[in-house]
Order: structure tokens, then sequence, then C-alpha cells
């Protein structure tokens, strides 16, 4: 297959997984919809406006997680019970074109409460560097859980575990670290912890977009993300092989 | 002359096990048609099944479909098959017309040619009227004549069918044999896997019987039968002890009756004094399953006694 072939067969598979599903089922929109609003009226009404800019950053990369956390649970079960991967592999779509369109699809899934997001951390903010900012971050967070999550999904044995860890992943990344809180406010023992996560560093560029400085250089944060996502990448090509031993 | 398919010396070993899944299995699908791969569950046909299609390593040996390496020549294995699995389901809101459209586009084929073959598989399986209806609103038949479907519409030169009928009841297994014999008429060859005596007998035009992972026989229905040295059957169900009978011919109990293979001599002998004691018995040609059960059931004693 050569580059375009391929580049249609992804969105062609990806519109399959989301658009027609969400055409034909639009309940399967709601939850992935309103749950970062949920989070930002909660965080509002116990807070009030001036936690605003972090819960809005915290949202936004919270949905871009479950995105990626999300393809733990859709791969393995159209592996595991519809066996749609194994008609698949008896076809000229390749294994990265695969990996790539069931990302996709769970990014699409989630685009209404991106742009709305989006546009709302740009009130903070209206420029094209903050724009530049959101839309680098999120490819990288995009592409980063989505690697993690289809390398985990590999290991997975049953659908009920895919979705168990896609939610604990959720929560180890983006409940967890400094996403919708300062880092400022974990204690200096744990610190090193929360420099851990890719998705701390997300929150720290972002936040610097819209005027809240980072403790830390964002060369730093850049590279790490960067870094993250080529590893996550790199796992996930390495274990998205159609054929097993 | 081009290999459909064709395993040679095909043994697996599962990682972490020390059984082999199979061991040593050889044969080649003489012609273009249907090829059976028949055997208990576990027999090791869907492992083959999964090495043919590109989803499975071999340990050792060699698979050859369409004339090409599957572990060398993967890519282009799979650009000339399709496959159909075992107890797969369609994405539940998607309708017939979603899958096999959808399917073929990602695929590769254009929009105009895509819907083209939609339309006429659809019609072919007798699908078109439930074209708009989601599959989680189907019977369980028509849900597997979407996956079917799938499979077919690809056109491809060869496709590979896991249990197709597994859970069906009688009249959907019969419409789906139906379709499976038109394509394989139109379009190209299959590899069908089924532990269904019935299935291989009315489908086949060649079987290979596998049993705990090797061949134990390979033929036309008619071969198998003539391997075997009985050609009739007379089942009995009360009149004759187990001794007498076997003294007409081999003695197999099926559902507590009494089933004795035999040759027509034999079979005459045996009627004749069934007459005379006034006893039903029932005679007829010896079926595929006598020779399956004949051939399984020495292979176990081997192995039992090795």
């Amino acid at each position: 297959m050569n580059l375009l072939k391929t580049l249609r067969s992804i969105f062609i598979l990806a519109y399959m997984f989301s658009i027609l599903w969400i055409v034909r089922n639009l309940l399967s929109l709601i939850y992935l919809f309103f749950a970062p609003f949920t989070v930002l009226f909660l965080l509002y009404a116990l807070a009030g406006s001036e936690v605003l800019p972090y819960a809005l950053v915290g949202a936004y990369i919270m949905t871009l997680v479950q995105a990626g956390a999300a393809i733990i649970g859709d791969a393995a079960w159209h592996k595991l019970e519809l066996k749609f991967q194994d008609m698949m592999v008896a076809s000229p779509v390749s294994e990265t074109a695969y990996l790539l369109a069931e990302a996709l699809s769970e990014l699409l899934y989630s685009a209404p409460a991106l742009i709305i997001l989006l546009l709302l951390i740009l009130q903070f903010k209206l420029s094209v560097f903050t724009l530049f900012t959101l839309l680098a971050v999120a490819l990288l967070v995009w592409l980063s859980t989505s690697s993690l999550g289809f390398f985990i999904s590999t290991y997975i044995p049953n659908i009920r575990n895919g979705w168990q860890i896609s939610l604990l992943l959720g929560l180890f990344l983006a409940v967890l670290p400094p996403v919708f809180y300062p880092i400022e406010r974990v204690p200096e023992y744990l610190l090193w912890a929360a420099y851990l996560p890719p998705t701390t560093h997300a929150a720290l560029l972002l936040r610097d977009s819209i005027g809240l400085t980072s403790p830390l250089p964002l060369s730093y944060s850049w590279l790490i993300l960067i870094a993250y996502t080529l590893t996550f990448m790199a796992l996930a090509t390495y274990r998205a092989q159609w054929r097993e031993k | 002359m081009t290999r459909i398919f064709e395993c040679i010396h095909l043994t697996k070993i599962y990682k972490g096990s020390e059984k082999k899944a199979l061991n040593g299995v050889s044969f080649r699908m003489p012609s273009e048609g249907i090829l059976t791969l028949l055997g208990r569950n576990g027999a090791g046909k869907t492992t083959l099944l999964r090495i043919a299609t590109t989803q499975l390593l071999p340990t050792e040996g060699s698979v050859s479909v369409l004339g090409l390496d599957v572990v060398k020549e993967a890519k282009k294995v799979r650009e000339r098959i399709s496959v159909l699995p075992q107890e797969g389901r369609p994405f539940p809101p998607l309708t017939p017309w979603d899958h096999v459209y959808y399917f073929l586009l990602a695929r590769g084929l254009d929009r105009t040619e895509a819907r083209t073959r939609a339309k006429t598989v659809l019609s072919e399986l007798e699908l078109d009227e439930y074209a708009s209806t989601p599959a989680d609103r189907l019977s369980g038949g028509l849900r597997q004549r979407i996956l079917l479907a799938m499979a077919l519409s690809t056109y491809a030169e060869l496709i590979f069918l896991d249990e197709p009928t597994l859970g069906l009841d009688a009249v959907n297994q019969r419409k789906i044999w139906s379709i499976v014999r038109d394509y394989c008429k139109k379009y190209g060859s299959i590899v069908l896997t089924t532990h269904s005596l019935n299935e291989a007998e009315t489908l086949s035009d060649y079987i290979v019987i596998i049993n705990r992972g090797r061949v134990v026989a390979q033929g036309s229905v008619e071969e198998l039968k003539a391997m075997m040295p009985y050609r009739f059957r007379i089942d009995v169900s009360s009149g004759f002890s187990k001794e007498v009978l076997s003294s007409y011919g081999k003695v197999v109990e099926v559902a507590g009756r009494m089933r004795v293979l035999l040759d027509e001599t034999g079979a005459k002998d045996l009627a004749l004094e069934a007459v005379k004691k006034r006893v039903s018995v029932s005679v007829s040609p010896t079926t595929l399953e006598d020779v399956f059960i004949d051939l399984v059931q020495e292979e176990g004693v081997q192995d039992e006694s090795t």
C-alpha cells in the first residue's frame, strides 16, 4: 500500500470506529463530552473563579489522556471480542495504520469537548503562541498516551481488565499529578514524583502559555514531553506486530 | 501450476508449552475448490489457520498460500486473502452496509467499486433487506452473515473460514453452505475449518482430518470413505449381543445402540439374521462420520498405548 492509500485506510477505519458509531449511537459521545465540564463545575463550585485557569488546563489534558487511555479497552475489545483485528491482519492494511486508526478514532470522540476547552482557554490569553502551545501539547499528549495505551492493550488478557486499566491510567496521568492544581502545592519530598508524568510537563507548558509562570525552564518540559512521546511510540510500534510468536 | 495451499512438516509449539499444537502437518490442496480442515475441538485446526493467514509464526516447517511463503512473503499473502475468524462479532450499532462498505474502503477499494460489491454481496447473502438495520437488532444467523459478507466481498483468491456455522441452527447452516458453494463457483477457493461432519461432507472437495495436531487422513469424501474396509453400517438396538455382532464386523457403540460396520456380505448376513429374529435394524451406507470416528478412535488408542 502506498502512503496515500495508507492514510486513506487510517481515516476510514477511524471514521468507522468513531464518527459512524456516534452517528448510529449518540449515547457513546455523551459521557466523553460532559466528563471534563463536570470536573470544571466541581472545581468552580468548590474554589471559585480563581482556579478556573488551572481547572481548564487540567480538563484539557484529562480529555486528551482519556482519549489515549481509552485505546486500551477499545483495541482489546476489537481484538479479543469482535475479532476485527484478525480480519484486518489478513488484509493489505498495515499494523501501524491500524494503530493510528485506533488512536485517531479516540481523538475524534473527544474532539467536541477539546474544541470547546481550547476556545475557553484562549479566553485567558488570545495569541498565536497560546494557540500553537495548545495544539502542540495536545498532539504530544495524544500521541504519547495513545502509544502507551496501545502498548498496554497488547498485554491485556480480557476485556474487563482493559476498561479497568484504562481508568487506572487516567488516574495516574490526569488526576494524581499536578495537572489540575499548581505544582507548588506538592510537598517538597514528593516533587520528584510530581515531575515524573509527562502530563505534569504538558500542564506546565499550557499554564505558561496563558501567563502562569512555570518553576521549571520551559525547554526542559518540551524536551521531556517529546522524549516520552518518542519512547512510547517506539514501544507501541515494537508491539504492533500483526503476527504473534 | 501455483500451489493454492500447502503445508510441509508444519509444527507449532506455543510459548510456555511443551505440547505440540501441530506436529509435522503436511498436505497440499490439489486443485481449486473447498478444502476442509476437519477435527475435534482442540485438534489444531485454528492454529493451522492462524499460521496460514499470517497471524502466528510456525515453530518449524513451512506454509505456502497461493504460491507464497506465509513467513517470508506475508505482505503479499495478506493482499490476496481474506479471513472469517472463529466466533467474531460485528460492531453492535453499525449496519450490514457499514460493515461491508467501509471494510472494503479500508482495504483500498475505491468508492464506486466498494459500493457495487457491497450491494452485490449483501444481496447474494440476502442481507439487503437488513442493510440499514444495526447489527445488535439482528439475529445470530444474520450477524454471522455480516461477517461472512465482509470476508467474501473482498473477492480474495483464497478465503479462510474458521468454523463459519458454529452455533447456528440447521436452516442458517444450510444457508451459509449454499453461499460458500456459490462463492467458490464464481470467485475463488476456500479453506474451511469445522468439526461438523455434515458440513465437511456437504461442502468439501478435499478434506484433511486433523487429530491431536497430526494429519490422520486426507482426500476427497469418496477417497476417505474408500479407505475404510466397511461399506455399510447397521444400527441395532436389541436382539443381538456385542459378541455375536462382532462376528459380522466392527462394533461401535453410538448413543446406547450398537453400530456394526461391515462389508456387503456381512451386511446381507446380518440383515437376514435380523429378519429371522424379527428384530428391527437400520441399514445404510457408511458416511464420513463413520470414517472420522474410526480414524480418530484408532489414533486415540495408538496415542494412549505409546
